[in-house]
């Protein structure tokens, strides 16, 4: 036996409000936490992993993770201490280092040196004054 | 004698003036007078007053030159 049951649509309503109520509910109880909060996710290490390894108290390591999945910075790190253990410098160690570069350079003032003759060349002669204040060697010479 | 007076100058540049007349130029013809030019190659080491302080005629050792230019650097 067959029973008929008819619905009005003033039944209906209360029904699909439940329903959206439950997917909604069903909804935030699968989103993660915050992001702004990390999550704390301390791994142990086996003790018999290699006898070559530290003592198991020692080796406990403590990783944040966020939201993302992404290993987060410790916020006891300072930043002045540059090398990663992932082998990789620091942003800062990268750039050049601006330092006194002494040797190499010319002071102020000071001509670089004229680069070696293999041929005799002479002083234009309204150039020279004999008594210059500083040392000179003359030299008379001949092209033939 | 150019070689080794180019060479030292190379190496004395920043201290010695070099300077080099040519016997064939009528306007080196003053200097020749005053430094008692007598042939070529002639080379005279003078102070900063004009004063001559060593005088070298004929081919010289390069040697010979770094003894004189250290002794009046060393004054």
């Amino acid at each position: 036996m067959r029973k008929n049951v008819k619905c009005s649509s003033s039944q209906m309503i209360p029904g699909i409000c439940f329903a959206g109520l439950l997917i909604l509910t069903a909804c935030s109880n699968s989103a993660a936490p915050e992001p702004t909060q990390p999550v704390e996710v301390q791994e142990t290490q086996p003790q018999e992993e290699s006898p070559t390894q530290a003592p198991a108290d020692t080796a406990t390591t403590t990783a944040i993770v966020t939201e993302q999945g992404y290993p987060a910075p410790a916020p006891d790190q300072g930043s002045d201490e540059a090398t990663p253990e992932g082998g990789y410098p620091a942003p800062e160690d990268q750039l050049p280092t601006l330092g006194n570069q002494t040797g190499g350079y010319p002071s102020p003032g000071e001509a670089y040196p004229p680069p070696v003759k293999t041929e005799l060349q002479a002083t234009n002669p309204s150039t020279v004054n004999l008594a210059s204040g500083e040392l000179q060697l003359v030299e008379f010479f001949a092209f033939w | 004698m150019a070689p080794i007076v180019h060479g030292l100058e190379t190496e004395y540049y920043h201290r010695i003036n070099f300077v080099y007349l040519d016997i064939d130029d009528p306007a080196n013809e003053t200097f020749k007078d005053i430094l008692d030019f007598r042939y070529q190659p002639q080379l005279i080491l003078l102070d900063g007053n004009g004063q001559i302080l060593y005088q070298w005629i004929g081919p010289i050792p390069r040697e010979e030159f770094v003894v004189a230019f250290e002794d009046v650097l060393a004054r």
